[in-house]
């Protein structure tokens, strides 16, 4: 959290973080144009290059895909989630050298300007293996740079966060048209079918870790607890939830998070308003809800950030009947101060 | 060691500006090694399936007979 902009908020963790990924990328790519020079020391290293850099994008897409979704499955992969968008940023400049390598290889030697030249040099658009796969990169990569060029918690605020998260999840579609770009790429220039299957891995992994996540929020959302006009709602009893932990429960369609701390219990929407993050599945450090994705912080009883930080999030009326907790099914407006219930001393041993 | 509803550890939590609790560091530094060599593995790999630059290396005349188009750009076209 921050009052001003800063370019990067650093920190011990973002340091590391940073040092572990572009040793890892420097590796895969030094690694990558050294064994094709040891099988063949007189091929071109222009044209390795192309190889190492796409590469090394569509592989690092495939763990900033996945960082989401393990998340939901175990909170231990929250530090990979941290610093994801210096990821994503990485990988937009690999891919940005891999087009640029590319069109100087393939496209700067004719009478037509590269860009020109990638667009008009392969016109078969209604076959399928000889369709242009070049064109299925590029798109990708202005979404790619749109993201990169965005990825700052300026363009978060301005844009608001329902744009801008829109505006991000169209890694979706870049992945799609590049998957696509790969495999016909494979397809019309390589006739190695393990290339081919080692896409079709990445695609089925993905897949496959985002249905398993999305199949466990099924099953959390699935069970709202609003069933007819009721005012208040039973969420559960006070044992169940740890100390500053929360339980999270969908009412009516939203989660919300019900957080015990100090011999007390308040109800806060689920949604951090920075990246809609899942509050409830944050702790209370220093008195505030802390979200475990960035870190930003509200105060319990009102749902506001603690001054001078503005951000305000929904709360909701609760009580208590004995060791059970009772949450209004109508939320508060964003910062609305709510007295958290107190809990009986006989409940709290 | 605190559990939730779902038998998560509620003791750990991770957040970046703040120190990082010992079973997600032990666990990381598991994940860390793991990812290393992967990219280890692919990294050697991807090179060996990958059909070479045959026709692509410099300084070697090659012959090729084909037809040559004018548009949308000049080019051979080389029948496979």
């Amino acid at each position: 959290m921050s009052v001003a902009y800063k370019a990067v908020l650093w920190n011990r963790q973002k340091f590391i973080y940073d040092a572990i990924l572009l040793s890892l990328v420097v590796l895969y790519i030094v690694l990558f144009i050294n064994v094709t020079q040891w099988f063949d020391s007189n091929i071109d290293i222009r044209g390795v290059r192309i190889r190492a850099f796409g590469s090394a994008a569509f592989i690092l897409l495939h763990v900033i895909l996945s960082i989401g979704p393990l998340t939901r499955l175990s909170p231990k992969f929250y530090p990979l989630l941290y610093n994801r968008r210096h990821m994503g940023v990485t990988m937009f400049f690999l891919a940005l050298q891999h087009t640029r390598l590319g069109l100087q290889w393939y496209h700067d030697f004719g009478n037509l300007e590269p860009l020109v030249s990638l667009f008009l040099s392969n016109t078969n658009y209604l076959t399928f293996i000889r369709f242009p796969f070049q064109v299925l990169g590029f798109v990708p990569l202005v979404i790619l740079f749109l993201m990169a060029a965005t990825s700052h918690d300026f363009w978060l605020a301005n844009l608001t966060a329902p744009v801008w998260k829109g505006l991000h999840m169209s890694v979706y579609l870049a992945y799609a048209l590049l998957t696509g770009h790969v495999l016909l790429g494979a397809l019309q220039t390589n006739k190695h079918p393990v290339l081919t299957l080692a896409v079709g891995v990445g695609l089925v992994w993905i897949v496959g870790v985002h249905l398993a996540a999305g199949i466990r929020e099924f099953g959390r959302d699935n069970q709202d607890l609003v069933t007819g006009n009721e005012e208040f709602v039973d969420a559960g009893s006070i044992a169940e939830i740890p100390e500053k932990r929360a339980k999270i429960v969908t009412l009516g369609g939203e989660r919300v998070a019900i957080f015990k701390y100090d011999g007390k219990i308040s109800a806060v929407s689920n949604v951090c308003q920075h990246q809609n993050g899942p509050l409830g599945e944050g702790k209370i450090v220093d008195g505030c809800i802390t979200c475990p994705w960035h870190g930003y912080q509200y105060l319990p009883e009102n749902g506001a950030s603690p001054p001078p930080f503005t951000e305000k999030i929904p709360t909701f009326d609760i009580k208590l009947e004995g060791d059970r907790i009772l949450v209004k099914t109508i939320p508060n407006l964003p910062g609305t101060s709510v007295s958290p219930a107190v809990i009986a001393m006989e409940e709290q041993r | 060691m605190s559990t939730n509803s779902q038998g998560r550890n509620t003791d750990e939590f991770y957040i970046g500006y703040g120190k990082v609790p010992t079973g997600i560091k032990r666990f990381l530094l598991i994940l860390i090694p793991v990812l290393a060599l992967v990219i280890l593995i692919l990294g050697a790999v991807f090179p060996l399936i990958h059909d070479q630059f045959n026709s692509g290396k410099v300084n070697k005349a090659q012959e090729f007979e084909g037809l040559l188009l004018g548009q949308p750009v000049p080019h051979l076209l080389v029948p496979r």
